[in-house]
């Protein structure tokens, strides 16, 4: 079944994240999900080693957070009808998914429409599901669009540009607010 | 409807897209059906070179051009001009207090700023949401804009419509005119990353302030003269202007503290620091004035002005004499008057037993006499409504009262408050070198006040030929000269002092009230001292003026 990524995010909204998950309780829902989904669940070994260990800061962050929307949302029944127990590879696709996440925070992705879509369709991928309503073509395009990775990368560019320009500008505002000054001025 | 031919207001399609326009924002709203805009029309009418569209939030009435729209070849997009009109009445910016918060702000960060991003602001916010539903109508909007331009468009415009093609999901320079890209590649390395992180970040932020800092940080970089900034965006310029009192409110307080904390956490998140924009300490309200109003067209920006700081100076007025005006009771009925017959039907109350019995003895009980009781009334002299006359000093040694808090001016005003307040008159003379500007007697704060702002700025010469005059005119005015030492330094002029005797004989009280030193102005006005109807009051710091003149009104004309 589709994925319905409105519903999902709706319920998100509706269930607010009073603290971050634990790791060890976020790998247990994870692994859980597996279970339901007639999955062996990787080991607690396996879970301390890469690609399932994450690279970045950031990891624990993004279990919690993945933690969270499975055990409050749908994403959780719907990623367990999605995912093919006959092809699914957990640890390759868990490492893709943390991946393909890794710049992602953990307040981003509660709090910012953007993140929290790309966080799940990143999911929606690594389980091997499909947007309701959308085509693969249309999904991949918006995954592209909201690739936060490729964005950053690109607006490394953009902001080295704007520090370089920040002391100009600031010396042109200084400039007008001398002026301004001035204008108000009063013999002493 | 045709696609072609414009439509009339009456056009039933116009209903239907009114319809469909308000169902976008799924609110209830009591907005009239939008008009056609004609040019010249009434004064509520938008004043701009041919809008697109533009609501008025005074009358909140929503007007569009029909005609453009069909030169635009964009009709097919009414319901979703529609629904941008009303967007800003429902939501963004829905009062022009908003607006007239973040014009402040935005002057804060950006000074000399020529015209407002404001409504660029809240254009975004609402085609975002519009664009949900309808965002290919309000592309096509822009497209048709762009055509009839003929392609060539700002870098802000450009970095503009690539947030739309980000926020639609739109493919790169299907809004961006295909020629300006390579120029923007060239001028703004990474401007497409910018839009993306740009819709990415702004919509995901909650407070509109922090919204709106965080959307000058980047906009600045596509602004390559502030002071010079005009645009022209379909549906960029249809918010009206906040009014004095809009941003009378602002200067109270209204949004500060939301604009404060909306900084703080843009200095953190490091946004001001790498765009350039200045970090300037709130100002003072008069400077905040002076930045609200620079960038207005001359004739307007005087009228503005002077009634925003007339406001501020009725509310530092105020500070000192807030009290109501006493309201006199009628005098009571105690004086006894002639002895009248008693007739059926008067008030048996009325009659005069005591008078009856001495002037009919034994009859007294058949033929009453009544005696009315007449209310006391005061004096003529105590009726007198005090008639002031305030010289007020303008000299270059003072601020201009307009740009920065002039105590003179304000105690000047505080005077003249006080006498109107307690049903009197007051005249306004203020004056530098050169000739005065003198006011006819006024009778309400606003005019005194406004009149008192005035400023010349020059050399100090006090008017004693018009002393003279106007205590020939009425001998009755209290005076009050509001002044420094170079007050002193006049009065030592050949002939100034029997002037200023003259003045004092001919006034009920004349105050010289002045901020020098007490030793130098006694010496200097020894020759007046002891004269009855004078009065030297000495402020000792420019700070201590305002309270002096309120305890001076209160001694003179009664607290």
């Amino acid at each position: 079944m589709p994925f319905d990524i409105k519903r999902i995010r709706s319920e998100a909204q509706a269930a607010p994240l009073p603290s971050p998950y634990p790791h060890d309780l976020a790998v247990a829902i994870v692994n859980d999900t597996l279970r339901m989904a007639g999955l062996a669940p990787p080991s607690s070994k396996k879970w301390k080693q890469a690609p399932l260990k994450g690279k970045g800061k950031l990891h624990e962050e993004q279990m919690g957070m993945l933690a969270h929307l499975l055990a409050t949302t749908s994403l959780r029944d719907e990623s367990v009808s999605a995912i093919d127990r006959a092809r699914f590879d957990a640890p390759r696709a868990l490492g893709a998914f943390f991946e393909a996440v890794a710049p992602l925070t953990a307040e981003m992705i509660r709090a910012n429409a953007f993140r929290q879509e790309e966080f799940l369709r990143r999911w929606i991928e690594a389980v091997g599901g499909s947007v309701a309503g959308e085509s693969a073509k249309d999904s991949k395009k918006r995954l592209e669009q909201l690739d936060y990775r490729k964005t950053l990368a690109e607006y490394d560019r953009a902001e080295k540009a704007r520090q370089a320009e920040a002391a100009r500008r600031a010396k042109l505002l200084q400039e007008a607010a001398d002026r301004e000054a001035a204008a108000r001025g009063w013999r002493e | 409807m045709s696609a072609s031919r414009p439509p009339a207001a009456t056009d039933p399609g116009i209903a239907a897209a009114w319809r469909d326009a308000l169902a976008v924002w799924d609110v209830q709203t009591t907005l009239s059906p939008p008009q056609s805009h004609e040019k010249g029309r009434g004064k509520s009418h938008w004043k701009g070179d041919e809008p697109l569209a533009y609501i008025d939030l005074t009358t909140r009435q929503v007007v569009v051009n029909f005609e453009l729209l069909s030169r635009m070849g964009a009709l097919g997009s009414l319901t979703a001009v529609f629904a941008h009109e009303i967007g800003h009445h429902v939501r963004f910016p829905h009062t022009l207090g908003l607006a007239a918060a973040l014009q402040v702000l935005e002057q804060r960060l950006i000074p000399g700023l020529k015209q407002s991003l404001t409504n660029l602001f809240f254009d975004l916010l609402v085609n975002e949401y519009v664009g949900r539903t309808r965002a290919e109508e309000l592309a096509a909007v822009y497209r048709g804009f762009l055509k009839a331009a003929g392609g060539e468009t700002s870098p802000l415009f450009c970095f503009y419509l690539a947030i739309y093609e980000e926020l639609w999901g739109l493919d790169p320079a299907s809004l961006v005119p295909a020629g300006m890209v390579e120029t923007m590649d060239t001028s703004y390395p990474g401007w497409r990353a910018d839009a993306r992180m740009f819709v990415q970040t702004f919509y995901a932020l909650t407070d509109v302030h922090l919204q709106f800092v965080y959307f000058v940080s980047t906009f600045i970089r596509y602004i390559p003269d502030p002071s010079k900034l005009q645009y022209v965006i379909p549906m960029g310029a249809d918010v009206p202007q906040p009014d004095e009192d809009d941003f009378d409110a602002v200067i109270r307080g209204n949004g500060s503290e939301q604009a404060d904390d909306a900084l703080e956490e843009a200095r953190e998140r490091g946004w001001i620091k790498d765009s350039g924009l200045l970090d300037r300490e709130e100002a003072d309200p008069l400077t905040t004035i002076d930045r609200i109003t620079n960038h207005m067209p001359g004739s307007a920006q005087a009228a503005f002005r002077q009634a925003m700081v007339s406001k501020h100076y009725k509310r530092l007025v105020d500070q000192y004499i807030l009290k109501l005006p006493a309201v006199t009771p009628p005098p009571e009925a105690a004086l006894p008057s002639v002895l009248e017959d008693w007739e059926w039907g008067d008030s048996p109350r009325s009659i005069d037993w005591t008078g009856t019995i001495l002037a009919h003895g034994p009859l007294a009980g058949v033929h009453p006499l009544q005696r009315d009781l007449l209310p006391d009334e005061p004096s003529p002299r105590e009726q007198d409504m005090p008639a002031v006359e305030v010289y007020l000093d303008t000299s270059g040694s003072m601020p201009d009262p307009q740009t920065a808090l002039n105590t003179m001016t304000l105690a000047a005003q505080i005077l003249a408050a006080s006498a109107i307040r307690k049903k009197g008159i007051v005249r306004g003379i203020v004056y530098s070198s050169g000739p005065p500007l003198v006011s006819d007697w006024m009778y309400d704060e606003e005019t005194a006040r406004r009149f008192l702002l005035r400023y010349a700025g020059g050399g100090t010469d006090y008017p004693f030929a018009l002393l003279k005059k106007f205590s020939d005119e009425r001998g009755d005015a209290i005076r009050v000269i509001v002044s420094d030492s170079d007050f002193l330094y006049n009065v030592r002029a050949p002939g100034a002092m029997d002037k200023l005797k003259y003045g004092i004989d001919h006034s009920r009280l004349l105050v010289a009230f002045l901020a020098a030193g007490e030793a130098q102005a006694r010496e200097t006005l020894e020759p007046v001292l002891r004269y009855p109807r004078f009065r030297l009051a000495i402020v000792k710091g420019l700070d201590q003026f305002a309270q002096a003149a309120a305890d001076l009104a209160d001694a003179v004309l009664g607290a």
